[in-house]
């Protein structure tokens, strides 16, 4: 099956000046992509005065930078730390998000919607604007420097009952009206009918989530007071105010922090599948 | 997706969890204080090499005091105050917090970091020009770590290719601008002087640096107003903005001075302003370098800095912590410290001591330093001052490449000084 | 049930249950780890705090008087607002571009797809630290492209006029591949059939793509506009590591001079209420869009 720019044609290969132009806009859009990350690879295996210089492919490879960042310095602490966080978090954002959602989506009651944009209006919020008080909180609960402090306060994610909202009211009505006929409670509609059409959005949720997780800087910076439980991000931003900046570890120490949530995004991408044959309108 | 294929994946993802959790509640962490032996935990804003360094002197210092265990962890330089205010707002800040470039008297008058008189002796002869710093109401607050200052950096090689004797540096800003411009060549990326000018400390310690060798002030002495926005101040700011505007000796970029350092293994880099902790940097190179005095223009100037010890007061470990200060503040120590690191020693006495001295004779670079500290003085130790310094740096960007002219940017400077001063003053 | 039904109110029935129970987790949830943190927040913007002394000080509304006249407020308001219809525009329609593109049925597309994802994935520490090397007008190879079909570097980041295109860009390029991800989801969701029967009944690519997909991907491009608003209003990462609001303040947005006015100014009182104006533009802009989307948003 093929898409919207070929109208929806399923027979055999695209005419070739489509073909053409499809394949000279991927790669276009590949070079784009990767020359940063071209560069930073290189660099990673520069000594570091050959990073200052003009030159793209390093002239004589060294893997020092890697055994040094790896050797010298916790990367592998670090990354198992923004490992456990990141995974912990994705799992419960993806679970109560669903949970939490398909009333939005679906059902009617009093004050649905006011509460829909208050929750919506928690991401409006500047962090750093709340970043003191969090912690205050994060303080009294005992969870100063622990994973609890890390990952609790990140468990529900606004955005992620935003997005399983929008995706769940793409889903035609009359699946879940013939479940409720055929005897069907609301939970097992949710569970049985509409998760397994859910694929695509579940698999973005997770990656997003994973992804921010993954990222985030400021929260842990607050939380994390120990060298133990550094996060990737954190090892990165203080190696990079360093007074003698080793731009080769540094990069090389980038290069290994791009690995694990490429590896969770080739993971999920097979549930980017097209959606089963579906009666109804939607929009 | 089938009703198994669903549950398995529930299963799957509920077990990593599980397992997730539970490694993480397995792994090593921090060991309670056990008994008698405190912990005392240090927020450190050294990292890389010189983090090194302190962790192993800090060793050291646990094996000589059974009693006190000593652990430090690393921050970046430009989070470790937010970092460190936000961990007092909770009530859970670390017994140490190391402070770079001075100690804000902002912490002190907030009872925020606690007197140090009687907990730490300090060798009579250290440096006198920590003090404005670090004494505040006739109470220390501060205990030295290292000093610093800036100082002129020369490659060597480029000045000699411009016909210039490396027995005689410029001495005077003019002399300076002249050199560097015979280092100069724009065509081939070459400069022939670089100060950093991105917003933050370095930019603003420069500026001050040069406004003292212009004979200005900074600050009225009662710290409420400001005075740089004087002949001195203007002139200071011209001669910045002229590096890159008028004589062209230095790139259209934004860049920091570490950069500047980074990038002396280019060798196109003609001169640039040098802190002491820097010189392993600039010897790794290999590039044949040179040090001198800052150049003068009324006066010879420069701006000293270093980095300091403060005890928290909601810290329980007041007394192993001093006992940890006390310890680095010894001759010998501190000439260690300075000799790996390269910073400067805290007191002429570590500065005469054999560790130090050996290290002078591999590093022909540190005595320019050394030979510079009477002419150098740190910031003033008033209220709001990192206010006051990231108002200077932005004055700075905006007239060295912002575009703006330095009469305006000055007058601009010294307005958004003066409102904040008045503000901070009137609470 | 008639029987019970006399005690309850209209509205309360199973439905209205349920869906009270789904959602009342979340609503503790957001009501200790939002609520408080926010509460606390919007009660300190009408106080002044160094965060240093022990207790804050009542100054009523002077901190929203006190923003209405600053002229660097106003610029940072002006600013982010730039930034945020620069990257919106980018994002919608290169997403959806890229969207359509990998939405076919090309040879190692899902390769293509990972490729383009990359940028979401690396964290802004990295992307800052890589990017403010890319943009350097002498070892950079955006500069070095340029000269080479004869322009002389103007991208860089101390361009007081440039330096947020330049921050646009960067911003473009991480996040073009995660919204393209959100507009395939979508794209994925249109079955076939619906293409087909255009196609039978006589329709052209372009009117299939204006009858078909748009309409179908209402919803995601509710989601995508919305939440890049919302987004981008409150940029700071990217800021903090490649331009720390420069040069001469011509990339400082919103969130970087709360931060500012919070740790360096030592006003966690008047930051605060810059976050509680920040809020308000971005809820009301959300309210707007969520008016003129319409339909989209009902059920």
């Amino acid at each position: 099956m093929t898409g919207a720019l070929t109208n929806g044609r399923s027979a055999g290969p695209h005419p070739l000046p489509l073909a053409v132009l499809l394949y000279g806009l991927l790669a276009l859009c590949t070079v784009v992509t990767l020359l940063p990350y071209a560069w930073m690879l290189a660099a990673s295996f520069k000594p570091n005065m050959e990073i200052f210089s003009a030159t793209v492919i390093p002239a004589h490879p060294i893997v020092d930078n890697y055994a040094n960042a790896v050797g010298r310095h916790p990367v592998g602490r670090a990354l198992l730390n923004s490992v456990i966080v990141a995974a912990v978090e994705t799992l419960a954002v993806v679970a109560t998000s669903v949970f939490t959602a398909y009333p939005f989506a679906r059902l009617r009651f009093p004050g649905r919607d006011v509460l829909f944009l208050a929750i919506l209006g928690t991401m409006m919020i500047p962090s750093q604007a709340t970043m003191i008080p969090s912690f205050i909180l994060v303080k009294w609960l005992g969870w100063v420097d622990t994973y609890q402090g890390l990952i609790v306060p990140r468990m529900m994610a606004p955005l992620g009952i935003f997005l399983m909202r929008q995706f769940l009211q793409t889903l035609p009505r009359e699946l879940e009206e013939a479940a409720r006929i055929d005897g069907c409670g609301r939970l097992q509609t949710l569970r049985l009918v509409l998760l397994p059409l859910m694929g695509p959005a579940v698999a973005t949720l997770a990656i997003f989530t994973f992804t921010a997780s993954w990222n985030e800087f400021f929260w842990p910076l607050i939380v994390v007071q120990s060298g133990e439980m550094q996060t990737i991000q954190l090892l990165l931003a203080a190696m990079k105010q360093a007074e003698v900046a080793d731009w080769g570890i540094i990069m090389a120490i980038v290069t290994l922090s791009v690995i694990p949530t490429v590896a969770i995004y080739i993971m999920l991408q097979r549930y980017f599948v097209r959606g089963i044959a579906m009666s109804g309108l939607k929009g | 997706m089938t009703h198994a294929a669903n549950r398995r994946r529930l299963l799957k993802a509920a077990a990593a969890a599980s397992a997730a959790l539970a490694a993480g509640a397995a792994l090593p962490r921090r060991a309670a204080a056990q008994g008698a032996k405190r912990t005392v935990t240090i927020w450190a804003h050294f990292a890389g090499t010189n983090f090194e360094i302190l962790q192993r002197m800090i060793g050291e210092f646990n094996q000589a005091t059974p009693d006190v265990e000593v652990k430090a962890t690393s921050f970046g330089v430009a989070e470790i105050l937010p970092k460190y205010l936000a961990a007092v707002a909770a009530g859970a800040p670390p017994d140490i917090f190391h402070a770079p470039g001075y100690v804000p008297r902002d912490l002190a008058q907030n009872k925020v970091i606690a007197p140090l008189d009687d907990l730490v002796k300090l060798d009579p002869t250290t440096l006198r020009n920590f003090e404005p710093i670090t004494v505040y109401d006739g109470r220390r607050y501060g205990v030295p770590v290292n000093g610093g200052l800036g100082c002129m950096l020369y490659t060597v090689e480029l000045m000699e290719k411009a016909g210039l004797d490396r027995a005689k540096p410029p001495d005077t800003w003019d002399e300076l601008m002249a050199v560097a411009g015979k280092m100069t060549n724009a065509a081939e990326n070459q400069w022939g002087l670089m100060i950093g000018n991105q917003v933050g400390f370095t930019t603003g310690q420069n500026y001050y640096a040069f406004l003292t060798a212009a004979g200005g002030e900074l600050l009225t002495p009662d710290g409420r107003a400001s005075a740089f926005n004087s002949p001195a101040g203007l002139d200071t700011l011209t001669f910045l903005a002229d590096m890159v505007n008028k004589q062209k000796v230095s790139p259209r970029k934004v860049y920091t001075d570490v950069q500047a350092w980074s990038e002396w293994g280019t060798r196109k880099v003609g001169s640039a302003l040098l802190y002491p902790v820097f010189t392993a940097n600039i010897l790794a190179t290999k590039v044949p370098s040179m040090t001198a005095l800052p150049p003068r223009r009324v006066k010879r100037g420069a701006h000293f800095a270093g980095n300091y010890w403060t005890i928290s007061t909601a810290s329980k470990n007041r007394e192993a912590a001093a006992k940890f200060c006390q310890w680095w503040v010894q001759t010998p120590v501190s000439a260690r410290w300075a000799g790996e690191s390269g910073a400067i020693p805290n007191s002429q006495a570590a500065i005469d001591a054999p560790e130090y001295k050996a290290f002078l004779a591999k590093n022909p670079l540190g005595q320019a330093f050394l030979d510079t500290i009477p002419h150098a003085r740190p910031f003033p130790g008033v209220v709001g001052m990192p206010a006051v310094i990231q108002i200077v740096a932005e004055m700075v960007q905006a007239a060295v490449i912002g575009g703006e002219a330095p009469k305006e940017a000055l007058a601009k400077g010294a307005q958004r000084a003066d409102v904040e001063l008045k503000r901070i003053h009137k609470a | 049930m008639a029987a019970l039904a006399i005690a309850r109110p209209r509205w309360w029935n199973e439905e209205t249950r349920f869906a009270w129970l789904a959602i009342l987790p979340a609503l503790a949830f957001f009501a200790v780890f939002v609520g408080f943190p926010v509460g606390y927040s919007f009660w300190l913007s009408f106080h002044e705090w160094n965060i240093m002394a022990p207790s804050p000080t009542w100054v009523g509304l002077e901190n929203y008087a006190a923003l209405a006249s600053d002229r660097d407020f106003l610029r940072s308001l002006v600013q982010t607002a730039l930034f945020t219809v620069g990257i919106t525009a980018c994002i919608l329609v290169l997403s959806l571009g890229m969207a359509l593109l990998l939405d076919e049925k090309l040879r190692w597309i899902r390769l293509y797809r990972t490729i383009f994802y990359l940028p979401a994935v690396t964290s802004l520490i990295a992307i800052g630290i890589v990017w403010v090397w890319m943009f350097d007008p002498q070892f950079g190879v955006i500069n070095q492209g340029l000269r080479a079909i004869g322009v002389e570097g103007p991208l860089r980041l101390a361009d007081t006029r440039l330096a947020l295109v330049c921050l646009v860009i960067t911003a473009a390029w991480r996040n073009i591949g995660y919204f393209a991800t959100v507009f395939l989801a979508g794209l994925q969701g249109i079955d076939a059939m619906y293409y087909e029967a255009a196609r039978i009944d006589g329709a052209g690519r372009w009117a299939s793509f204006r009858f078909v997909t748009l309409p179908l991907l209402k919803s995601t491009i509710v989601f995508v506009v919305v939440l890049s608003v919302i987004l981008s209003f409150q940029v700071f990462a990217l800021v903090y590591v490649m331009t720390g609001g420069g040069p001469a303040g011509s990339t400082q947005v919103l969130v970087f001079y709360l931060y500012q006015q919070a740790f360096t100014y030592f006003r966690l009182g008047y930051a605060s209420a810059v976050g509680f104006v920040l809020f308000v533009i971005i809820f009301v802009l959300t309210v707007l869009q969520f008016k003129a989307f319409g339909k989209a948003v009902e059920t």
